[in-house]
């Protein structure tokens, strides 16, 4: 029983400090990051992988989710026999919440593991310890790059998907149950408040700070080889995907009761 | 020109360096000798001050590193700079930025300015003609040629070498060891080496130091060390199955 | 090449964001452009709920929304009245005698303005005029009225009983009965005064009685007044 609470203790205890850690790293690379000069180059490299290269699979995730959210709502509308409101349901559970979110996921999953196995990998290799021997911080050379590169292209990738994911909504109502297009947008737009775009977006962004950092963090931690790797990769995802749920929620309770 | 003063070290509750003391003589190439896993690589990202020693000091022309700041370590870091066993080039960029990679982020030369030093440093390794090529191009031997000259292209006063000749046949291994006596000599820098190839010890040594159980239990001449009567060092130099060093494995 | 060919990825990547987020700040309905409305009030002493928000509707277009809600306190009449600042679009003339009401709109209840031209307009409301709004009558309303009224008939029927008042005294008061009769019974004994004599004396009915069959007999005499009083003479 006794072993119970010390094991209780112990593991709520190293989770305290895995957060501490990662806050850390946070603070350590929020300094570095004026420090000039600023890694544009660089940023604008991992923008373009997070981003551009992302976009495929964003684009196909949230057009069936639209779809898929169109047709489940559909089910029950009809029973009610008030189909219009599919417009306005579709549209705000994907600027508020599935946009985001499924966003942050995919981006964890795609770009996360990537980073925590390039890192891991440079780290096992000791390319992080030459950059220290060569007077580099690699938190300067290779977080604060990523973590830009996220922190900005998470809230474009998410219009994206709000994008798409009311085109999705639109197929399925405008070619399936008969509402006019203009009818379907009409209501669309009617739904939504811009509050609801904005804080979309916000939390975005601050998903693609846990999801740079936790994946950073993940990397420069490896030790082990191929298989350290391997287990920072994964890691890196779970943790993404955790943290990124408990701040949606926290998000969610936030702004229900800052902007009512 | 470097003093290693009584070094302690644990990782995990593992004592790693156990009192180490040891003096680096300016000019000289310094070869540090043990077996894998002693705690020689650990020694050596003490002196370049990326790990801090859990007590003990180590001074630089004098001064404790471990009371620098974070600029000061800058500084120090682009006064030595150090060869990996893995050569450790950045997968990302070509040969050319690798060696010249200290250069571009961190003074304010010219580009054309630059392509030279990195073509002077390649040239220095027997290596011309290869900035485009990508790290991942390369064989191992030569990996660990550009990883020397990205050490030498800064002009360091200090290069450690962290097993220079692990992994590559004896052929290379040779040329690598001819290239660190040559540009011992060209460059008059101070040499820190660590191996467990004794060939190559006693070719690019001044001073040889023997590494066991965290501490440093003979340092001498290579000659002194080839005709030690420390048991331990004996067996070591000879790679002899048995003796001290394997009696309680 | 390469370097170029990096930067139109990312620009167009970030062009067509931006274009998206466009999209949704301009169509979306609630972030109207403020500049090209203007501001004018209404004057209630009810807003039912009346909020930061809610829709106005011109003749059941919707034409702006509340910017504010204020309690203002009337010195004179010692009187609490509700200002409602609302935001009205520009493309939008609302005639100054309109009429605006509190309605209710759809099932949830959520309350707005509705306010009706009339039928022949005057003159347009300018920015910051007030309209009188016409107050939502509330239930509890209805009943007071409702009670104040049957409380009305109440009294005045307590007051026909208690005998006030013409009705209550014509129906509870014998005194002009009494004197009526007093008057028909002197009538009738006196045989005098114009009544007594119209009605006992019959003088007047022989006279009567004597023109009549003169005039049966001389007709003309009607007409020919000069002749008559020859034929008289």
């Amino acid at each position: 029983m006794l072993n119970l609470f010390v094991n209780l203790g112990e593991k709520f205890l190293s989770f305290i400090y895995f957060l501490g850690e990662q806050l850390v790293l946070c603070l350590r690379m929020l300094g570095w990051m004026f420090v000039s000069p600023l890694e544009w180059r660089r940023t604008l490299v991992q923008s373009k992988r997070c981003g551009w290269d992302s976009l495929p699979i964003i684009s196909v995730i949230s057009l069936f989710i639209g779809l898929i959210l169109a047709l489940q709502t559909a089910y029950l509308m009809q029973r009610l026999g008030s189909e219009m409101y599919i417009a306005s349901i579709v549209a705000l559970s994907i600027v508020r919440e599935l946009g985001p979110v499924i966003t942050a996921l995919v981006i964890a999953g795609r770009v996360g593991a990537a980073i925590a196995a390039e890192i891991g990998t440079m780290k096992v290799t000791e390319q992080i310890d030459a950059l220290e021997t060569l007077a580099y911080s690699p938190i300067k050379y290779l977080v604060v790059p990523r973590f830009l590169a996220l922190m900005l292209m998470l809230p474009l990738l998410t219009l994206y998907a709000d994008g798409i994911g009311i085109l999705g909504g639109y197929a399925i109502c405008v070619y399936k149950l008969g509402i006019t297009p203009g009818m379907y947008l009409s209501i669309t737009f009617d739904a939504l408040l811009f509050k609801d775009v904005f804080t979309g977006l916000v939390k975005s962004v601050f998903f693609g700070m846990i999801i740079a950092v936790s994946s950073c963090y993940q990397g420069l931690k490896v030790y082990g080889g191929a298989e350290g790797v391997g287990r920072a990769t994964t890691k890196a995802v779970v943790n993404s995907f955790i943290l990124i749920i408990v701040a949606d929620c926290f998000f969610a309770a936030m702004f229900y009761f800052l902007f009512p | 020109m470097i003093q290693i003063d009584n070094i302690y070290k644990s990782f995990n509750g593992h004592q790693v360096l156990n009192g180490i003391s040891l003096n680096i003589e300016k000019g000289k190439t310094t070869v540090i000798i043990g077996r894998s896993g002693c705690g020689k690589s650990v020694l050596l990202k003490h002196v370049m001050g990326i790990l801090k020693p859990d007590g003990g000091k180590i001074l630089f022309d004098g001064q404790d590193i471990g009371k620098f700041d974070e600029e000061m370590l800058h500084s120090l870091r682009l006064k030595m700079s150090m060869v990996f066993q893995s050569a450790a080039l950045f997968d990302s960029l070509n040969v050319g930025d690798n060696v010249g990679f200290a250069l571009i982020e961190h003074q304010r030369l010219q580009k054309d300015e630059i392509a030279r030093r990195v073509r002077e440093s390649l040239a220095m390794v027997g290596l011309s003609g290869i900035e485009r090529l990508m790290p991942s191009e390369l064989s191992g031997g030569m990996k660990k040629r550009v990883a020397l000259a990205r050490a030498i292209c800064i002009k360091p006063d200090i290069i450690i070498y962290d097993e220079p000749t692990t992994g590559v046949d004896p052929i290379t291994a040779d040329i690598i060891n001819e290239l660190i006596k040559e540009l011992h000599d060209r460059l008059k820098v101070t040499s820190i080496a660590v191996t467990h190839d004794m060939k190559s010890a006693y070719k690019i040594a001044d001073w040889i130091a023997m590494l066991y159980q965290g501490k440093i239990i003979a340092y001498g001449y290579p000659d002194d060390i080839r005709n030690t009567d420390n048991p331990v060092v004996h067996q070591f130099i000879n790679g002899l199955s048995t003796g001290p060093i394997t009696e309680g494995e | 090449m390469d370097k170029s060919r990096l930067e139109l990825k990312l620009g167009i990547f970030v062009f067509i964001a931006l274009a998206i987020l466009a999209v949704f700040i301009f169509k979306i309905g609630n972030l109207k452009n403020y500049g090209t409305g203007y501001e004018m009030r209404f004057i209630f002493l009810n807003v039912s709920g009346v909020k930061t928000g809610s829709p106005v509707r011109f003749s059941g277009v919707d034409v702006g929304e509340v910017s504010r809600v204020n309690i203002l306190e009337e010195e004179q009449s010692k009187n609490t009245l509700i200002e409602v600042v609302a935001w009205v679009n520009r493309a939008v003339s609302i005639p100054s005698n309109s009429k605006a009401y509190i309605n209710t709109l759809g099932l949830l209840g959520e309350k707005y303005i509705e306010v009706i031209p009339p039928v022949k307009y005057a003159s347009f409301i300018k920015p910051g005029d007030v309209l009188y709004g016409i107050d939502p009558t509330l239930t509890q309303e209805w009943i007071d009225e409702a009670q104040k009224a049957v409380k009305d008939l109440r009294e005045i029927i307590e007051n026909i009983k208690a005998g006030q008042g013409t009705i209550g005294k014509l129906l509870y008061e014998d005194k002009l009965y009494n004197e009526l009769e007093a008057l028909v019974t002197e009538i009738r004994q006196a045989k005098h005064g114009t009544i007594g004599k119209l009605l006992y004396e019959d003088t007047l009915h022989q006279e009567l009685e004597a023109l009549i069959s003169d005039i049966r007999r001389n007709p003309w005499k009607l007409f020919w007044k000069t002749r008559e009083k020859k034929a008289n003479k």
